[in-house]
Protein backbone atom coordinates (compact mmCIF):
# COMPACT_ATOMS: atom_id res chain seq x y z
CA UNK A 1 0.00 0.00 0.00
CA UNK A 2 1.41 3.52 -1.00
CA UNK A 3 0.52 6.44 -0.06
CA UNK A 4 1.58 10.30 -1.52
CA UNK A 5 -0.67 13.49 -1.35
CA UNK A 6 -0.22 16.99 -3.59
CA UNK A 7 -2.27 20.28 -2.80
CA UNK A 8 -4.21 20.95 -5.91
CA UNK A 9 -4.78 24.76 -7.74
CA UNK A 10 -7.99 24.21 -6.82
CA UNK A 11 -6.74 24.28 -2.55
CA UNK A 12 -7.79 20.76 -2.27
CA UNK A 13 -5.23 18.46 -1.17
CA UNK A 14 -5.42 15.03 -2.82
CA UNK A 15 -4.27 12.30 -1.45
CA UNK A 16 -3.55 8.98 -3.86
CA UNK A 17 -3.64 5.33 -2.64
CA UNK A 18 -2.26 2.59 -4.16
CA UNK A 19 -2.65 -0.56 -3.70
CA UNK A 20 -4.20 -3.48 -1.36
CA UNK A 21 -5.52 -1.37 2.00
CA UNK A 22 -6.34 -4.60 3.26
CA UNK A 23 -5.22 -5.35 7.17
CA UNK A 24 -1.78 -4.94 6.45
CA UNK A 25 -2.07 -1.92 3.95
CA UNK A 26 -4.39 0.10 6.68
CA UNK A 27 -1.49 -0.51 9.55
CA UNK A 28 0.93 0.67 6.81
CA UNK A 29 -1.21 4.12 6.30
CA UNK A 30 -3.39 4.98 9.11
CA UNK A 31 -1.35 6.93 10.98
CA UNK A 32 0.09 9.16 8.36
CA UNK A 33 -3.10 9.59 5.95
CA UNK A 34 -5.09 10.51 8.96
CA UNK A 35 -2.62 13.47 9.98
CA UNK A 36 -2.89 14.68 6.63
CA UNK A 37 -6.51 14.87 6.49
CA UNK A 38 -6.57 16.72 9.93
CA UNK A 39 -4.27 18.95 8.44
CA UNK A 40 -6.45 20.03 5.46
CA UNK A 41 -9.83 21.29 5.25
CA UNK A 42 -10.86 20.00 1.74
CA UNK A 43 -9.51 16.55 0.69
CA UNK A 44 -9.99 14.36 -2.43
CA UNK A 45 -8.69 10.82 -2.12
CA UNK A 46 -8.09 9.33 -5.39
CA UNK A 47 -9.19 5.71 -4.76
CA UNK A 48 -8.39 4.48 -8.65
CA UNK A 49 -5.89 2.79 -7.83
CA UNK A 50 -7.05 0.51 -4.69
CA UNK A 51 -7.30 -2.96 -5.81
CA UNK A 52 -9.11 -4.24 -2.88
CA UNK A 53 -10.48 -2.60 0.44
CA UNK A 54 -12.44 -4.64 3.21
CA UNK A 55 -13.58 -3.61 6.52
CA UNK A 56 -10.20 -2.19 7.66
CA UNK A 57 -9.68 -0.20 5.25
CA UNK A 58 -13.15 1.31 5.79
CA UNK A 59 -12.12 1.69 9.49
CA UNK A 60 -9.13 4.02 7.74
CA UNK A 61 -11.07 6.57 5.47
CA UNK A 62 -13.33 6.79 8.35
CA UNK A 63 -10.61 7.82 11.21
CA UNK A 64 -9.58 10.38 8.80
CA UNK A 65 -13.16 11.46 8.07
CA UNK A 66 -14.08 11.98 11.53
CA UNK A 67 -10.64 13.71 12.20
CA UNK A 68 -12.45 16.63 9.54
CA UNK A 69 -15.19 16.88 11.05
CA UNK A 70 -15.68 20.82 11.90
CA UNK A 71 -14.07 22.43 8.95
CA UNK A 72 -15.87 23.59 6.08
CA UNK A 73 -14.90 21.28 3.77
CA UNK A 74 -14.95 17.04 3.59
CA UNK A 75 -13.17 14.46 2.30
CA UNK A 76 -14.46 12.95 -0.81
CA UNK A 77 -13.80 9.29 -2.33
CA UNK A 78 -12.83 9.86 -6.35
CA UNK A 79 -12.93 6.97 -8.77
CA UNK A 80 -13.18 3.53 -6.74
CA UNK A 81 -13.12 0.54 -8.73
CA UNK A 82 -16.23 -1.09 -9.04
CA UNK A 83 -15.96 -3.66 -6.15
CA UNK A 84 -14.92 -0.92 -3.58
CA UNK A 85 -17.65 1.53 -4.27
CA UNK A 86 -19.78 -1.50 -3.42
CA UNK A 87 -18.03 -2.20 -0.16
CA UNK A 88 -18.52 1.91 0.58
CA UNK A 89 -21.96 1.94 -0.33
CA UNK A 90 -23.15 -1.83 1.46
CA UNK A 91 -21.71 -0.70 4.45
CA UNK A 92 -22.68 2.77 4.35
CA UNK A 93 -19.91 4.99 4.22
CA UNK A 94 -20.96 6.54 1.00
CA UNK A 95 -23.33 8.25 3.08
CA UNK A 96 -20.75 9.70 5.42
CA UNK A 97 -18.26 10.11 2.20
CA UNK A 98 -19.19 11.23 -1.24
CA UNK A 99 -18.22 9.34 -3.84
CA UNK A 100 -17.67 11.37 -7.56
CA UNK A 101 -15.89 9.75 -10.74
CA UNK A 102 -15.52 13.36 -11.81
CA UNK A 103 -12.61 14.69 -10.55
CA UNK A 104 -13.90 19.02 -11.05
CA UNK A 105 -17.31 17.58 -9.54
CA UNK A 106 -14.86 15.63 -6.52
CA UNK A 107 -13.17 18.78 -5.81
CA UNK A 108 -15.77 21.20 -5.86
CA UNK A 109 -17.66 18.78 -2.96
CA UNK A 110 -14.55 18.85 -1.03
CA UNK A 111 -14.68 22.38 -0.72
CA UNK A 112 -18.20 22.40 0.40
CA UNK A 113 -19.00 24.39 -2.99
CA UNK A 114 -22.64 23.77 -3.33
CA UNK A 115 -23.20 22.47 -7.26
CA UNK A 116 -24.66 24.79 -9.16
CA UNK B 1 -16.63 -35.58 -9.06
CA UNK B 2 -15.47 -32.86 -6.34
CA UNK B 3 -11.87 -30.66 -6.85
CA UNK B 4 -9.04 -31.25 -4.34
CA UNK B 5 -9.40 -28.44 -1.55
CA UNK B 6 -6.44 -25.92 -0.57
CA UNK B 7 -5.74 -25.71 2.98
CA UNK B 8 -3.18 -23.20 5.23
CA UNK B 9 -2.48 -23.67 8.87
CA UNK B 10 -1.06 -20.75 10.40
CA UNK B 11 -1.09 -19.18 13.84
CA UNK B 12 -3.87 -15.91 14.94
CA UNK B 13 -1.71 -13.66 14.72
CA UNK B 14 -1.09 -10.57 12.67
CA UNK B 15 2.88 -11.70 12.00
CA UNK B 16 0.83 -14.97 9.97
CA UNK B 17 -0.50 -12.27 7.84
CA UNK B 18 1.80 -12.01 4.99
CA UNK B 19 2.32 -15.92 4.95
CA UNK B 20 -1.94 -16.06 4.07
CA UNK B 21 -1.77 -13.05 1.93
CA UNK B 22 0.25 -14.85 -0.37
CA UNK B 23 -1.19 -18.18 -0.33
CA UNK B 24 -4.50 -16.53 -0.73
CA UNK B 25 -2.85 -15.08 -3.89
CA UNK B 26 -1.56 -18.45 -5.41
CA UNK B 27 -4.85 -19.94 -4.95
CA UNK B 28 -6.76 -17.22 -6.39
CA UNK B 29 -4.36 -17.29 -9.66
CA UNK B 30 -5.07 -20.90 -9.90
CA UNK B 31 -8.75 -20.62 -10.30
CA UNK B 32 -8.74 -17.92 -12.47
CA UNK B 33 -12.23 -16.70 -11.26
CA UNK B 34 -14.00 -13.51 -12.32
CA UNK B 35 -12.77 -9.81 -10.86
CA UNK B 36 -15.98 -9.99 -8.43
CA UNK B 37 -15.65 -13.34 -6.99
CA UNK B 38 -11.89 -13.32 -6.30
CA UNK B 39 -12.77 -10.14 -4.25
CA UNK B 40 -15.48 -11.69 -2.42
CA UNK B 41 -13.33 -14.73 -1.61
CA UNK B 42 -10.49 -12.48 -0.42
CA UNK B 43 -13.20 -10.26 1.41
CA UNK B 44 -14.98 -13.27 3.32
CA UNK B 45 -11.06 -14.26 4.53
CA UNK B 46 -9.79 -11.04 5.90
CA UNK B 47 -13.00 -10.10 7.56
CA UNK B 48 -12.88 -13.80 9.20
CA UNK B 49 -9.18 -13.38 9.94
CA UNK B 50 -9.63 -9.86 11.65
CA UNK B 51 -12.36 -11.50 13.82
CA UNK B 52 -10.49 -14.09 15.10
CA UNK B 53 -7.61 -11.85 15.24
CA UNK B 54 -9.56 -9.16 17.24
CA UNK B 55 -12.22 -11.44 18.93
CA UNK B 56 -10.16 -14.45 19.01
CA UNK B 57 -7.59 -14.73 21.46
CA UNK B 58 -6.66 -16.93 24.38
CA UNK B 59 -4.34 -16.19 27.64
CA UNK B 60 -1.56 -18.62 27.61
CA UNK B 61 -1.73 -20.13 24.17
CA UNK B 62 -1.70 -19.58 20.79
CA UNK B 63 -5.32 -20.14 18.71
CA UNK B 64 -5.03 -21.59 15.44
CA UNK B 65 -6.26 -21.13 12.39
CA UNK B 66 -7.32 -22.92 9.16
CA UNK B 67 -8.44 -21.52 5.86
CA UNK B 68 -9.42 -23.98 2.91
CA UNK B 69 -10.94 -23.03 -0.28
CA UNK B 70 -12.78 -25.61 -2.40
CA UNK B 71 -13.61 -24.76 -6.30
CA UNK B 72 -16.64 -26.24 -7.91
CA UNK B 73 -18.98 -25.02 -6.16
CA UNK B 74 -16.73 -22.09 -4.94
CA UNK B 75 -16.57 -22.63 -1.05
CA UNK B 76 -14.25 -20.57 1.93
CA UNK B 77 -13.97 -22.23 5.25
CA UNK B 78 -12.32 -20.78 8.10
CA UNK B 79 -11.87 -22.38 11.19
CA UNK B 80 -10.21 -21.37 14.32
CA UNK B 81 -9.40 -23.22 17.71
CA UNK B 82 -10.58 -19.93 19.87
CA UNK B 83 -13.68 -18.94 22.21
CA UNK B 84 -16.99 -20.01 20.63
CA UNK B 85 -18.36 -17.48 18.54
CA UNK B 86 -20.89 -17.03 15.84
CA UNK B 87 -20.82 -14.44 13.22
CA UNK B 88 -24.02 -15.57 12.15
CA UNK B 89 -26.25 -14.28 14.91
CA UNK B 90 -23.96 -11.28 15.48
CA UNK B 91 -26.40 -8.55 14.70
CA UNK B 92 -25.32 -5.87 11.72
CA UNK B 93 -23.68 -2.62 12.70
CA UNK B 94 -26.18 0.81 12.37
CA UNK B 95 -24.17 3.30 9.73
CA UNK B 96 -24.80 6.53 11.98
CA UNK B 97 -25.80 9.34 10.16
CA UNK B 98 -23.49 11.90 10.04
CA UNK B 99 -19.48 11.20 10.84
CA UNK B 100 -19.73 12.73 14.62
CA UNK B 101 -21.88 9.85 15.54
CA UNK B 102 -19.88 6.96 13.49
CA UNK B 103 -18.67 4.16 14.85
CA UNK B 104 -15.54 3.10 13.32
CA UNK B 105 -15.97 -0.82 13.82
CA UNK B 106 -18.69 -3.51 13.12
CA UNK B 107 -18.84 -3.08 9.45
CA UNK B 108 -17.53 -6.63 8.10
CA UNK B 109 -20.47 -8.76 8.52
CA UNK B 110 -22.84 -6.57 6.43
CA UNK B 111 -20.16 -7.00 3.56
CA UNK B 112 -19.55 -10.91 4.23
CA UNK B 113 -22.82 -11.19 4.03
CA UNK B 114 -23.44 -9.15 1.04
CA UNK B 115 -20.28 -10.64 -1.10
CA UNK B 116 -20.90 -14.26 -0.30
CA UNK B 117 -24.09 -16.48 -1.48
CA UNK B 118 -24.42 -18.74 1.78
CA UNK B 119 -22.64 -18.31 5.25
CA UNK B 120 -23.42 -21.48 8.37
CA UNK B 121 -21.63 -21.73 11.31
CA UNK B 122 -20.57 -24.43 13.28
CA UNK B 123 -18.60 -25.60 16.69
CA UNK B 124 -17.18 -29.05 15.93
CA UNK B 125 -14.95 -30.26 18.65
CA UNK B 126 -13.29 -27.12 20.07
CA UNK B 127 -12.95 -25.23 16.88
CA UNK B 128 -15.33 -23.08 15.48
CA UNK B 129 -15.88 -23.21 11.70
CA UNK B 130 -17.76 -20.86 9.14
CA UNK B 131 -18.57 -22.06 5.75
CA UNK B 132 -19.21 -20.20 3.01
CA UNK B 133 -21.07 -20.62 -0.50
CA UNK B 134 -19.39 -18.48 -2.81
CA UNK B 135 -21.00 -19.47 -6.32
Amino acid sequence: MEISFAAQPSGVMMITLVGRLDIQGAARIDMQFTAVAAGNAAVVVDMGAVVFMASMGLRTLLLAAKAMRGKAGRMVLYRPQAEVEEVLVTSGASQLMPISHDLAEAERLASGIVAG
Amino acid sequence: MEEPASSLVFAAETASLPLLAGWTETVLQSLALVPRKAYALELCVEEMVANILLHGQVAGRAVQARVTIKANPLRLIVEDDGPSFDPTLQPEAEMAADLDSAGIGGRGLALVRRFSVTMCYRREAGWNRVEFGLD
